[in-house]
Protein backbone atom coordinates (compact mmCIF):
# COMPACT_ATOMS: atom_id res chain seq x y z
CA UNK A 1 0.00 0.00 0.00
CA UNK A 2 1.66 3.64 -0.80
CA UNK A 3 0.53 6.85 -0.54
CA UNK A 4 2.17 9.09 -3.27
CA UNK A 5 1.25 12.12 -0.94
CA UNK A 6 3.80 11.75 1.14
CA UNK A 7 7.07 13.21 0.16
CA UNK A 8 10.60 11.74 0.56
CA UNK A 9 11.24 13.20 3.96
CA UNK A 10 8.04 12.36 4.97
CA UNK A 11 8.07 8.76 4.60
CA UNK A 12 11.37 8.69 6.24
CA UNK A 13 10.40 10.73 9.51
CA UNK A 14 7.35 8.12 9.32
CA UNK A 15 9.84 5.27 9.09
CA UNK A 16 11.65 6.46 12.08
CA UNK A 17 8.45 7.37 13.87
CA UNK A 18 7.48 3.67 13.62
CA UNK A 19 5.13 3.27 10.32
CA UNK A 20 6.16 -0.12 8.78
CA UNK A 21 5.26 0.37 5.48
CA UNK A 22 6.82 3.93 4.60
CA UNK A 23 10.28 2.45 3.75
CA UNK A 24 8.99 0.16 1.40
CA UNK A 25 7.05 2.64 0.18
CA UNK A 26 10.49 4.77 -0.36
CA UNK A 27 12.22 1.56 -1.75
CA UNK A 28 9.19 0.66 -4.30
CA UNK A 29 9.48 4.77 -5.41
CA UNK A 30 13.36 4.68 -6.00
CA UNK A 31 13.92 1.50 -6.88
CA UNK A 32 14.95 1.61 -10.42
CA UNK A 33 17.16 4.60 -10.27
CA UNK A 34 19.12 2.96 -7.53
CA UNK A 35 19.19 -0.37 -9.21
CA UNK A 36 20.52 1.33 -12.11
CA UNK A 37 23.05 2.72 -10.45
CA UNK A 38 24.14 -0.60 -9.06
CA UNK A 39 23.98 -3.09 -11.74
CA UNK A 40 25.55 -0.45 -14.20
CA UNK A 41 28.72 -0.07 -11.62
CA UNK A 42 28.85 -3.28 -10.81
CA UNK A 43 27.95 -5.09 -14.07
CA UNK A 44 26.92 -8.25 -12.56
CA UNK A 45 23.30 -8.56 -11.51
CA UNK A 46 24.19 -10.85 -8.75
CA UNK A 47 26.82 -8.48 -7.21
CA UNK A 48 24.43 -5.67 -7.80
CA UNK A 49 21.49 -7.22 -6.22
CA UNK A 50 23.24 -8.07 -3.22
CA UNK A 51 25.03 -4.28 -2.99
CA UNK A 52 21.74 -2.84 -3.01
CA UNK A 53 20.24 -4.90 -0.41
CA UNK A 54 23.22 -4.28 2.21
CA UNK A 55 22.36 -0.94 1.42
CA UNK A 56 18.72 -0.51 1.73
CA UNK A 57 19.20 -2.39 5.08
CA UNK A 58 21.94 -0.14 6.32
CA UNK A 59 19.07 2.94 5.25
CA UNK A 60 16.23 0.83 7.00
CA UNK A 61 18.94 1.00 10.34
CA UNK A 62 20.42 4.32 10.23
CA UNK A 63 17.45 6.26 9.26
CA UNK A 64 17.00 8.18 12.58
CA UNK A 65 20.40 9.49 11.83
CA UNK A 66 19.00 11.15 8.58
CA UNK A 67 19.10 14.75 9.21
CA UNK A 68 18.03 16.43 6.23
CA UNK A 69 21.25 17.94 5.01
CA UNK A 70 20.37 16.64 1.49
CA UNK A 71 17.73 15.21 -0.16
CA UNK A 72 16.50 11.57 0.74
CA UNK A 73 17.62 10.14 -2.72
CA UNK A 74 20.71 11.80 -2.28
CA UNK A 75 21.07 10.00 0.58
CA UNK A 76 20.03 6.62 -0.28
CA UNK A 77 22.29 7.07 -3.53
CA UNK A 78 25.20 7.61 -1.06
CA UNK A 79 24.77 4.19 0.69
CA UNK A 80 24.24 2.57 -2.23
CA UNK A 81 27.19 4.01 -4.37
CA UNK A 82 29.44 3.03 -0.63
CA UNK A 83 28.27 -0.32 -1.15
CA UNK A 84 28.80 -1.20 -4.47
CA UNK A 85 32.16 0.69 -4.74
CA UNK A 86 33.31 -1.07 -1.29
CA UNK A 87 32.18 -4.94 -3.84
CA UNK A 88 34.35 -3.41 -6.45
CA UNK A 89 37.38 -2.89 -4.51
CA UNK A 90 37.33 -6.20 -2.95
CA UNK A 91 37.05 -7.74 -6.38
CA UNK A 92 39.66 -5.47 -8.27
CA UNK A 93 41.62 -7.97 -8.34
CA UNK A 94 39.45 -10.33 -10.36
CA UNK A 95 38.50 -9.53 -14.06
CA UNK A 96 35.34 -8.34 -14.65
CA UNK A 97 32.63 -10.30 -16.91
CA UNK A 98 31.04 -7.50 -18.33
CA UNK A 99 27.00 -8.07 -18.82
CA UNK A 100 25.03 -8.98 -21.66
CA UNK A 101 23.58 -6.34 -23.59
CA UNK A 102 20.19 -4.59 -21.64
CA UNK A 103 18.06 -6.18 -23.83
CA UNK A 104 18.23 -9.62 -22.10
CA UNK A 105 15.06 -10.50 -20.42
CA UNK A 106 14.38 -11.52 -16.87
CA UNK A 107 12.12 -14.79 -16.34
CA UNK A 108 9.22 -12.80 -15.02
CA UNK A 109 9.71 -9.37 -16.15
CA UNK A 110 11.03 -8.17 -19.44
CA UNK A 111 13.31 -5.85 -19.25
CA UNK A 112 11.45 -3.55 -22.22
CA UNK A 113 12.41 -0.08 -22.72
CA UNK A 114 10.06 2.49 -21.71
CA UNK A 115 7.82 3.67 -24.45
CA UNK A 116 9.70 7.35 -24.51
CA UNK A 117 13.55 5.82 -23.77
CA UNK A 118 14.93 5.01 -27.12
CA UNK A 119 16.72 2.40 -28.47
CA UNK A 120 20.32 1.55 -28.15
CA UNK A 121 22.51 -0.11 -30.04
CA UNK A 122 23.01 -3.65 -28.95
CA UNK A 123 27.17 -2.95 -30.08
CA UNK A 124 27.47 0.02 -28.52
CA UNK A 125 25.98 -0.51 -24.91
CA UNK A 126 27.82 -3.65 -24.85
CA UNK A 127 31.19 -1.84 -25.78
CA UNK A 128 30.24 1.01 -23.49
CA UNK A 129 29.82 -1.57 -20.17
CA UNK A 130 33.41 -3.25 -21.46
CA UNK A 131 35.15 -0.33 -21.82
CA UNK A 132 33.74 1.29 -18.26
CA UNK A 133 34.55 -2.06 -16.80
CA UNK A 134 38.00 -1.30 -16.91
CA UNK A 135 38.07 1.52 -15.44
CA UNK A 136 38.97 2.23 -11.54
CA UNK A 137 35.60 2.01 -9.26
CA UNK A 138 35.96 5.97 -8.41
CA UNK A 139 36.16 6.72 -12.08
CA UNK A 140 33.26 4.88 -13.08
CA UNK A 141 30.98 5.55 -10.58
CA UNK A 142 31.46 9.30 -11.39
CA UNK A 143 30.90 8.21 -15.05
CA UNK A 144 27.77 6.35 -14.37
CA UNK A 145 26.20 9.15 -12.48
CA UNK A 146 27.35 11.80 -14.16
CA UNK A 147 26.98 10.72 -17.88
CA UNK A 148 25.08 7.73 -18.20
CA UNK A 149 22.47 8.60 -15.01
CA UNK A 150 22.48 12.63 -15.38
CA UNK A 151 22.49 13.63 -11.91
CA UNK A 152 24.05 16.95 -11.83
CA UNK A 153 27.92 17.39 -10.44
CA UNK A 154 27.01 18.96 -7.45
CA UNK A 155 24.52 16.27 -6.24
CA UNK A 156 26.85 13.73 -7.15
CA UNK A 157 29.67 15.01 -5.34
CA UNK A 158 27.55 14.88 -2.40
CA UNK A 159 26.78 11.50 -2.78
CA UNK A 160 30.49 10.32 -3.47
CA UNK A 161 31.45 12.80 -0.62
CA UNK A 162 34.05 14.59 -2.63
CA UNK A 163 34.85 18.18 -3.78
CA UNK A 164 33.09 19.10 -7.11
CA UNK A 165 36.07 19.42 -8.64
CA UNK A 166 37.04 15.83 -8.17
CA UNK A 167 34.28 14.79 -9.57
CA UNK A 168 34.55 16.40 -13.17
CA UNK A 169 38.54 15.33 -12.62
CA UNK A 170 37.05 11.52 -12.37
CA UNK A 171 34.84 12.16 -15.30
CA UNK A 172 37.02 13.82 -17.83
CA UNK A 173 39.97 11.12 -16.91
CA UNK A 174 37.33 8.59 -17.30
CA UNK A 175 35.90 10.05 -20.59
CA UNK A 176 39.51 10.37 -22.01
CA UNK A 177 40.36 6.83 -21.34
CA UNK A 178 37.26 5.65 -22.64
CA UNK A 179 37.83 7.45 -25.78
CA UNK A 180 41.11 5.36 -26.19
CA UNK A 181 39.12 2.41 -25.31
CA UNK A 182 35.50 2.83 -27.78
CA UNK A 183 38.22 4.47 -30.32
CA UNK A 184 36.87 7.96 -30.64
CA UNK A 185 40.22 8.96 -30.56
CA UNK A 186 41.33 9.55 -34.42
CA UNK A 187 43.60 6.87 -35.42
CA UNK A 188 47.32 8.98 -36.36
CA UNK A 189 48.92 11.62 -35.28
CA UNK A 190 47.63 13.81 -32.36
CA UNK A 191 45.77 11.14 -30.43
CA UNK A 192 47.24 11.47 -26.83
CA UNK A 193 47.42 7.88 -24.43
CA UNK A 194 45.71 8.45 -21.37
CA UNK A 195 47.56 8.18 -17.85
CA UNK A 196 50.76 10.05 -18.64
CA UNK A 197 52.75 11.88 -21.22
CA UNK A 198 52.60 10.83 -24.76
CA UNK A 199 53.95 12.06 -27.70
CA UNK A 200 51.29 13.85 -29.96
CA UNK A 201 53.09 12.82 -33.21
CA UNK A 202 53.04 8.73 -32.29
CA UNK A 203 49.83 8.51 -30.89
CA UNK A 204 48.26 5.59 -30.61
CA UNK A 205 44.79 5.45 -30.85
CA UNK A 206 42.40 2.98 -30.04
CA UNK A 207 44.46 1.02 -27.70
CA UNK A 208 43.20 -1.00 -25.46
CA UNK A 209 45.46 -0.78 -22.51
CA UNK A 210 43.78 1.08 -20.18
CA UNK A 211 45.83 1.76 -16.81
CA UNK A 212 44.11 2.38 -13.68
CA UNK A 213 44.68 5.75 -12.50
CA UNK A 214 46.32 5.11 -8.56
CA UNK B 1 57.45 5.61 -26.37
CA UNK B 2 60.70 6.34 -27.32
CA UNK B 3 63.75 9.14 -27.38
CA UNK B 4 62.02 10.90 -30.42
CA UNK B 5 61.54 14.69 -30.57
CA UNK B 6 58.17 15.09 -29.77
CA UNK B 7 56.40 17.13 -27.79
CA UNK B 8 54.80 15.73 -24.73
CA UNK B 9 51.30 16.47 -23.51
CA UNK B 10 49.93 15.55 -19.94
CA UNK B 11 47.20 13.75 -20.84
CA UNK B 12 45.47 13.92 -17.73
CA UNK B 13 45.68 17.65 -16.65
CA UNK B 14 44.52 18.12 -20.74
CA UNK B 15 41.47 15.82 -19.60
CA UNK B 16 41.16 17.87 -16.70
CA UNK B 17 40.90 20.92 -18.63
CA UNK B 18 38.45 19.44 -20.98
CA UNK B 19 36.71 18.32 -18.31
CA UNK B 20 36.47 21.89 -16.73
CA UNK B 21 38.47 20.25 -13.26
CA UNK B 22 40.59 23.41 -13.93
CA UNK B 23 37.99 25.86 -14.30
CA UNK B 24 38.78 28.80 -11.43
CA UNK B 25 42.51 27.23 -10.50
CA UNK B 26 45.93 28.49 -12.13
CA UNK B 27 46.20 25.67 -13.90
CA UNK B 28 43.23 26.62 -16.31
CA UNK B 29 45.64 29.12 -17.72
CA UNK B 30 48.64 27.88 -17.85
CA UNK B 31 47.40 24.88 -20.42
CA UNK B 32 45.15 27.04 -22.03
CA UNK B 33 48.43 29.39 -22.86
CA UNK B 34 49.85 25.74 -24.02
CA UNK B 35 46.58 25.09 -26.35
CA UNK B 36 47.46 28.19 -27.47
CA UNK B 37 51.17 27.70 -28.00
CA UNK B 38 52.15 24.40 -28.53
CA UNK B 39 50.81 22.73 -31.84
CA UNK B 40 51.45 19.07 -29.85
CA UNK B 41 49.36 20.42 -27.09
CA UNK B 42 46.77 21.87 -29.79
CA UNK B 43 46.49 18.65 -31.75
CA UNK B 44 45.36 17.01 -28.67
CA UNK B 45 43.23 19.10 -27.13
CA UNK B 46 41.49 19.52 -30.65
CA UNK B 47 41.14 15.32 -30.73
CA UNK B 48 40.23 14.92 -27.06
CA UNK B 49 37.39 17.27 -27.06
CA UNK B 50 35.78 15.91 -30.01
CA UNK B 51 36.17 12.23 -28.71
CA UNK B 52 35.09 13.52 -25.05
CA UNK B 53 31.58 14.16 -26.82
CA UNK B 54 31.48 11.15 -28.63
CA UNK B 55 31.97 9.41 -25.34
CA UNK B 56 29.56 11.66 -23.51
CA UNK B 57 26.85 10.75 -26.44
CA UNK B 58 27.75 7.21 -26.36
CA UNK B 59 27.11 7.32 -22.02
CA UNK B 60 24.06 9.21 -22.42
CA UNK B 61 22.76 6.70 -24.91
CA UNK B 62 23.09 4.29 -22.74
CA UNK B 63 21.41 5.64 -19.97
CA UNK B 64 18.47 6.65 -21.72
CA UNK B 65 17.42 3.05 -21.77
CA UNK B 66 15.67 1.91 -19.08
CA UNK B 67 17.04 -0.40 -16.33
CA UNK B 68 14.40 -1.66 -14.19
CA UNK B 69 15.10 -3.71 -11.12
CA UNK B 70 13.84 -7.56 -11.71
CA UNK B 71 11.13 -8.48 -10.23
CA UNK B 72 12.95 -11.27 -8.51
CA UNK B 73 15.26 -8.67 -6.97
CA UNK B 74 12.82 -6.13 -6.05
CA UNK B 75 10.45 -8.93 -4.25
CA UNK B 76 13.81 -10.30 -1.84
CA UNK B 77 14.85 -6.90 -0.91
CA UNK B 78 11.08 -6.03 -0.20
CA UNK B 79 10.98 -8.93 1.96
CA UNK B 80 14.32 -8.97 3.48
CA UNK B 81 12.96 -5.30 4.69
CA UNK B 82 10.11 -6.88 5.79
CA UNK B 83 11.27 -9.13 7.93
CA UNK B 84 13.96 -6.27 9.38
CA UNK B 85 12.84 -5.84 12.88
CA UNK B 86 11.35 -2.36 12.78
CA UNK B 87 14.16 -0.78 15.24
CA UNK B 88 12.51 1.57 17.85
CA UNK B 89 13.64 4.74 17.68
CA UNK B 90 15.36 4.57 20.44
CA UNK B 91 17.12 2.14 20.19
CA UNK B 92 19.20 3.87 17.04
CA UNK B 93 21.17 5.21 19.02
CA UNK B 94 21.84 2.63 22.26
CA UNK B 95 25.62 3.10 22.20
CA UNK B 96 25.83 6.82 21.43
CA UNK B 97 27.22 8.00 24.51
CA UNK B 98 26.76 11.51 23.82
CA UNK B 99 23.43 11.13 22.37
CA UNK B 100 22.56 12.43 19.24
CA UNK B 101 25.00 15.00 16.90
CA UNK B 102 25.09 18.43 17.90
CA UNK B 103 26.25 21.30 16.30
CA UNK B 104 29.60 23.00 16.70
CA UNK B 105 28.50 25.94 17.77
CA UNK B 106 25.75 25.50 20.10
CA UNK B 107 24.74 27.86 21.95
CA UNK B 108 24.84 27.62 25.96
CA UNK B 109 22.46 25.56 27.40
CA UNK B 110 19.25 27.06 30.00
CA UNK B 111 17.83 23.90 32.14
CA UNK B 112 14.42 24.15 33.01
CA UNK B 113 13.25 25.88 35.98
CA UNK B 114 12.47 23.24 38.29
CA UNK B 115 15.94 21.77 37.26
CA UNK B 116 17.66 24.23 39.29
CA UNK B 117 19.28 23.03 42.48
CA UNK B 118 17.16 25.18 44.50
CA UNK B 119 14.39 24.66 42.87
CA UNK B 120 14.87 20.98 44.02
CA UNK B 121 15.86 21.98 47.22
CA UNK B 122 12.37 22.54 48.17
CA UNK B 123 10.85 19.84 45.88
CA UNK B 124 8.96 17.30 48.05
CA UNK B 125 7.57 13.99 46.13
CA UNK B 126 3.64 14.31 46.14
CA UNK B 127 1.24 11.69 45.39
CA UNK B 128 -0.43 12.82 42.46
CA UNK B 129 -3.43 14.86 42.64
CA UNK B 130 -2.28 17.67 40.42
CA UNK B 131 -3.31 16.81 37.53
CA UNK B 132 -2.74 15.88 33.67
CA UNK B 133 -2.06 19.43 32.35
CA UNK B 134 0.71 18.64 30.17
CA UNK B 135 -0.26 15.11 28.37
CA UNK B 136 -3.15 17.11 27.05
CA UNK B 137 -0.25 19.00 24.95
CA UNK B 138 1.27 16.18 23.42
CA UNK B 139 -2.14 15.33 21.66
CA UNK B 140 -3.12 12.89 24.43
CA UNK B 141 -7.02 13.51 26.01
CA UNK B 142 -7.95 15.66 28.76
CA UNK B 143 -7.94 13.15 31.49
CA UNK B 144 -8.88 15.53 34.17
CA UNK B 145 -9.97 12.87 36.02
CA UNK B 146 -11.75 10.78 33.56
CA UNK B 147 -9.10 7.88 32.73
CA UNK B 148 -10.87 7.17 29.49
CA UNK B 149 -7.42 7.33 27.76
CA UNK B 150 -5.91 4.23 26.09
CA UNK B 151 -2.66 4.99 25.95
CA UNK B 152 -0.85 3.27 28.76
CA UNK B 153 -2.26 3.52 32.27
CA UNK B 154 -0.20 4.49 34.68
CA UNK B 155 0.42 3.45 38.36
CA UNK B 156 2.07 4.50 41.04
CA UNK B 157 2.29 7.96 40.19
CA UNK B 158 4.43 10.18 41.97
CA UNK B 159 4.27 14.37 40.81
CA UNK B 160 7.04 16.63 41.41
CA UNK B 161 5.55 19.75 42.57
CA UNK B 162 5.89 23.04 40.16
CA UNK B 163 9.12 24.78 41.02
CA UNK B 164 8.92 29.07 41.31
CA UNK B 165 9.61 29.39 37.35
CA UNK B 166 7.91 26.68 36.12
CA UNK B 167 6.19 23.04 35.51
CA UNK B 168 7.63 20.48 37.46
CA UNK B 169 8.28 17.01 35.74
CA UNK B 170 5.29 14.65 36.65
CA UNK B 171 7.05 10.87 37.44
CA UNK B 172 5.47 8.15 36.89
CA UNK B 173 5.70 4.43 36.53
CA UNK B 174 3.83 2.87 33.72
CA UNK B 175 5.01 -0.47 34.11
CA UNK B 176 5.55 -0.03 29.97
CA UNK B 177 8.76 -1.49 28.70
CA UNK B 178 9.46 0.60 25.31
CA UNK B 179 10.49 -1.09 22.40
CA UNK B 180 8.86 1.06 19.66
CA UNK B 181 8.38 4.72 18.81
CA UNK B 182 5.48 4.34 18.71
CA UNK B 183 4.78 3.41 22.28
CA UNK B 184 6.36 6.55 23.07
CA UNK B 185 3.72 8.77 21.39
CA UNK B 186 1.89 9.23 24.04
CA UNK B 187 3.61 9.69 27.88
CA UNK B 188 2.04 7.31 30.31
CA UNK B 189 -1.16 8.75 31.80
CA UNK B 190 -0.82 10.33 34.99
CA UNK B 191 -4.53 10.43 37.04
CA UNK B 192 -5.97 13.02 38.61
CA UNK B 193 -6.65 10.92 41.11
CA UNK B 194 -3.54 9.38 41.76
CA UNK B 195 -5.24 5.71 41.78
CA UNK B 196 -3.45 3.07 40.49
CA UNK B 197 -5.10 1.67 37.54
CA UNK B 198 -4.71 -1.54 35.19
CA UNK B 199 -1.31 -2.16 34.84
CA UNK B 200 0.00 -2.57 31.41
CA UNK B 201 0.35 -6.53 30.32
CA UNK B 202 3.08 -7.73 27.41
CA UNK B 203 2.17 -9.13 24.26
CA UNK B 204 1.28 -12.60 26.20
CA UNK B 205 -0.88 -10.85 28.42
CA UNK B 206 1.08 -10.98 31.29
CA UNK B 207 1.73 -8.06 34.10
CA UNK B 208 4.91 -6.44 33.63
CA UNK B 209 6.31 -6.13 36.74
CA UNK B 210 8.15 -2.31 37.66
CA UNK B 211 11.52 -1.82 37.49
CA UNK B 212 11.20 0.67 39.87
CA UNK B 213 13.48 -1.05 42.43
CA UNK B 214 15.90 -0.48 39.59
CA UNK B 215 15.10 3.23 39.58
CA UNK B 216 14.35 4.09 42.75
CA UNK B 217 17.07 6.59 43.08
CA UNK B 218 15.92 8.69 40.20
CA UNK B 219 12.81 9.49 42.39
CA UNK B 220 14.48 11.40 44.74
CA UNK B 221 14.17 14.97 42.91
CA UNK B 222 17.93 15.93 43.28
CA UNK B 223 19.28 12.91 41.34
CA UNK B 224 16.45 13.42 38.58
CA UNK B 225 17.66 16.69 38.46
CA UNK B 226 20.78 15.89 37.82
CA UNK B 227 19.82 12.98 35.39
CA UNK B 228 17.86 15.16 33.00
CA UNK B 229 21.07 17.95 33.56
CA UNK B 230 22.81 15.00 32.13
CA UNK B 231 20.45 14.69 29.18
CA UNK B 232 20.82 18.02 28.57
CA UNK B 233 24.10 18.37 28.08
CA UNK B 234 24.21 16.13 25.24
CA UNK B 235 20.95 17.36 23.51
CA UNK B 236 21.63 19.38 20.76
CA UNK B 237 18.82 22.21 21.89
CA UNK B 238 18.10 23.67 25.28
CA UNK B 239 15.65 21.61 27.32
CA UNK B 240 12.72 23.58 27.63
CA UNK B 241 10.32 21.55 29.64
CA UNK B 242 10.34 18.55 30.76
CA UNK B 243 6.84 16.63 30.27
CA UNK B 244 6.83 13.66 32.88
CA UNK B 245 9.34 10.68 33.52
CA UNK B 246 8.55 7.03 33.12
CA UNK B 247 10.60 5.06 35.61
CA UNK B 248 9.70 2.00 33.40
CA UNK B 249 11.76 0.40 31.19
CA UNK B 250 13.52 -0.07 27.75
CA UNK B 251 14.07 -2.82 25.32
CA UNK B 252 13.50 -5.04 28.79
CA UNK B 253 16.21 -3.10 30.92
CA UNK B 254 14.61 -0.26 33.47
CA UNK B 255 14.67 2.98 31.81
CA UNK B 256 13.61 6.20 32.73
CA UNK B 257 11.87 7.27 29.62
CA UNK B 258 12.02 10.99 29.77
CA UNK B 259 9.59 13.08 27.56
CA UNK B 260 10.38 16.91 27.01
CA UNK B 261 10.14 19.68 24.40
CA UNK B 262 12.96 21.56 23.38
CA UNK B 263 13.97 25.37 22.58
CA UNK B 264 12.75 24.51 19.33
CA UNK B 265 9.80 23.34 20.27
CA UNK B 266 10.37 19.60 19.31
CA UNK B 267 8.90 17.14 21.70
CA UNK B 268 12.03 14.29 22.29
CA UNK B 269 11.79 11.22 24.55
CA UNK B 270 14.64 10.05 26.18
CA UNK B 271 15.56 6.67 27.63
CA UNK B 272 18.41 6.59 30.36
CA UNK B 273 19.75 4.00 32.96
CA UNK B 274 19.65 4.07 36.08
CA UNK B 275 23.06 5.23 36.50
CA UNK B 276 21.77 8.57 34.56
CA UNK B 277 22.99 11.50 36.82
CA UNK B 278 25.69 9.81 38.53
CA UNK B 279 29.12 11.35 38.16
CA UNK B 280 31.07 9.89 34.78
CA UNK B 281 28.09 8.08 34.03
CA UNK B 282 26.34 11.39 32.30
CA UNK B 283 22.99 10.66 30.70
CA UNK B 284 23.28 6.75 30.82
CA UNK B 285 21.46 7.05 27.50
CA UNK B 286 19.99 4.04 25.76
CA UNK B 287 18.34 5.96 23.51
CA UNK B 288 16.58 8.86 22.33
CA UNK B 289 14.30 9.50 19.44
CA UNK B 290 12.09 13.17 18.29
CA UNK B 291 8.38 12.61 18.26
CA UNK B 292 5.08 13.89 17.20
Amino acid sequence: MTDSSRSDDELLRAHVDGDRDAFAELFHRHRDRLWAVAVRTLADREEAADALQDALLSAHRAAARFRGDSAVTTWLHRIVVNACLDRARRRQAHPTVPLPDGSRTEPDRPVAAEPAAPSVDHDTALDVRHALAQLPPEQRAALILVDVQGYPVAEVAVILGVAEGTVKSRCARGRAKLAVVLGHLRAGGGNPQPGGRVRTSTAQARTASVEDEK
Amino acid sequence: MTGQEFSEVDFDLLADYVGGALDGTPEEAVVARRVAEEPAWAEAHAALSEATEGVRAGLASWGASAEPMPAEVSDRIADVLAREPHRPALSLVPDDPDGPPRPATRARRRLPAWAAPAAIAAGVVALAGLGWSQAGDLGGSDDSGSGTTAEAPAFGTEVVPDSAQGASPQVTESGKDYRALADAQQPPVVMSSGRAVAPNKDEQGQVMSSPVSVLSRLRDPAALAACVQAIAAVHPREVASVEVVDLASFQGSPAAIVFFTDSSGARWVWASGPECGLAGRGADTRGSAKIG
